[in-house]
């Protein structure tokens, strides 16, 4: 379904990502992780068109394709690739601070012509995530952070996905608040969305992806199962503490 | 205490000064830029309505002046709006792409001033035009009167300003428009391309200075330079309501044309110098403006 082939992610200063091939199926569960500035955020954004293709003015951008069901997606903007059904949960939320929540769904839904199709979503959005329906008319920036990554996953969804990316959403939540977040987002793929996570926490992405990815300085040294990742000698002592 | 008809002068002017600092906020939002042109699109407003009006009696469509007025002012928002997308298309987005720093687009905003007034002064001529007797009457009221051109004038800009808020509020567009202001990369990630919004902002500014210079042009004189000073007060109306906020916008202008007209009436010469002084003073109180961000 996803296939990046030989992808690098460059900045001005550094190389964020390099020679970075990956491919996800439909209906998996893929994690990708790695520490803090290891080139997983870099690499969903390079994904989402968010990171243009390097020209050769430029010394920043990125170089190599991505294909998406075949097509290739690398050089398409941020929104068409949105539109054709790749979304993503970025890194801090970004809730956009001054629409109510109620408007911040209608955003995710932004690209659906389905009035009853957009009304049906809202509803199971709100049987996920039943904090948020007492939130509709607040603003976003009066929700707390749980809530926030809540209706940052709800806003994704309403765009009824295809398939998911979330960046470190565990980030800044409490023990309770992330063992529930990571059963929504197992619930979600059940329900036969793909799923890429992006995460610091190994554990987490671990229990939960089927498949995963270790980047470290934006490389990739090591992929497989994550029930034999779970055993490797290296992560466990590089990621998992043990 | 001024007279009523001061006042009014000054509702008159709060009204031009609030339609274009409010354009300019929105495109700001959105481009992050600050475009030094709209004077002149308020300038190429009133003349788009001049000829659309004149032009309309001329073919003797014998329209009666309610409906003439109100269509003459969307064709000269149409116009001039196209002219802005076309300008944002051309010149802006070019230059405020990686690679370009900011003096480039403010350059190229600022040539384009002389541009446009050279192209109206070769088009249109120098002197001046006036559409004195479009509305002429005046409404006797009381204890003061004022002329049905002034009405027409707080009017318009009252329908324009309510139209700004339902479609900011109320339709897709409007979302979009906010959410790409508030977060345009999260707003990219759900299918908002915020490279069109710019071009709608751009157009629906530049519509906005184009119908604050038509619903003037029966007041005031029509010519290529006319766009200056009201572009200069625009900017000192978002100094004084918080570059950004489009709420700051409308309160500043509205602030700034009252205090204009009444300084006017007590120190008649130096009136816009003292108008600056004060403008110091409100920002000295509040360094952000009325409604802006504290400045970290």
């Amino acid at each position: 379904m996803l296939e990046l082939k030989n992808i690098g992610v460059y900045y001005k200063k550094h190389i964020a990502v390099r020679n970075l091939s990956l491919s996800v199926n439909k209906g998996d569960f893929v994690t990708i992780l790695g520490s803090n500035g290891a080139g997983k955020t870099s690499t969903l954004n390079a994904i989402s068109g968010i990171i243009k293709v390097k020209k050769k003015k430029t010394d920043e951008g990125l170089k190599g394709e991505i294909y998406f069901k075949g097509k290739k997606i690398s050089g398409l903007t941020a929104a068409k690739i949105a539109s054709l059904g790749i979304i993503q949960i970025p890194e801090g939320r970004k809730i956009f601070p001054l629409l109510t929540v109620r408007e911040n769904l209608q955003v995710g839904a932004y690209l659906r012509k389905d009035g009853q199709g957009v009304q049906d979503s809202l509803e199971k959005a709100l049987a996920l995530f039943p904090d948020l329906k007492d939130k509709l008319d607040a603003k976003g920036r009066e929700l707390s952070g749980g809530q926030q990554q809540m209706l940052a996953i709800a806003r994704g969804l309403m765009a009824q996905p295809e398939l998911l990316l979330f960046d470190e959403p565990s980030l800044g939540l409490s023990p309770l608040l992330r063992q529930q977040l990571a059963e929504k987002i197992k619930e979600i793929n059940r329900e036969g969305t793909t799923v890429v996570l992006v995460e610091q926490n190994a554990r987490l992405g671990l229990m939960l992806a089927s498949y995963g990815y270790v980047l470290e300085n934006g490389e990739l040294i090591l992929q497989g199962k994550t029930s034999d990742l779970l055993n490797n000698e290296e992560v466990r002592k590089a990621y998992l503490g043990v | 205490m001024p007279p009523a008809e001061i006042w009014i002068d000054g509702l008159v002017q709060s009204c031009i000064y609030m339609t274009m600092a409010f354009g300019m906020v929105l495109v700001f939002s959105i481009l992050g830029i600050l475009n030094w042109t709209h004077g002149q699109f308020y300038m190429l407003g009133a003349f788009v309505f001049y000829y659309a009006i004149t032009t309309a009696a001329r073919l003797r469509f014998h329209l009666p002046i309610y409906v003439s007025f109100p269509v003459s002012l969307l064709v000269s928002g149409i116009v001039v709006g196209g002219l802005g997308v076309l300008v944002e298309k051309l010149v802006i987005e070019r230059l405020t792409s990686p690679g370009y720093g900011m003096l480039y687009v403010t350059a190229a905003t600022l040539a384009l001033i002389f541009f446009f007034e050279g192209a109206a002064g070769m088009s249109f001529g120098l002197l001046d035009k006036g559409l004195a007797t479009v509305l002429p009457g005046v409404l006797e009221l009381d204890s003061f009167s004022i002329s049905y051109q002034k009405i027409a004038v707080i009017i318009f800009t009252l329908v324009i300003m309510i139209s700004m808020y339902i479609v900011l509020n109320r339709t897709k567009v409007g979302l979009a428009i906010r959410a790409a202001a508030q977060e345009p990369t999260a707003a990219s990630l759900y299918g908002i391309s915020v490279g069109r919004v710019s071009l709608i902002v751009m157009g629906i500014g530049c519509a906005l200075a184009a119908m604050a210079g038509g619903v003037m042009a029966p007041v005031y004189p029509i010519n290529p330079f006319m766009g200056r000073l009201p572009m200069i007060f625009s900017l000192l109306a978002i100094i004084i309501g918080g570059l950004g906020s489009l709420t700051g916008a409308i309160v500043g202008g509205i602030i700034l044309g009252l205090l204009n007209s009444v300084i006017a009436y007590y120190v008649s010469y130096l009136s816009e110098f003292v108008l600056f002084l004060l403008v110091i003073v409100i920002l000295l109180v509040r360094p952000q403006g009325l409604f802006g961000a504290p400045i970290k």
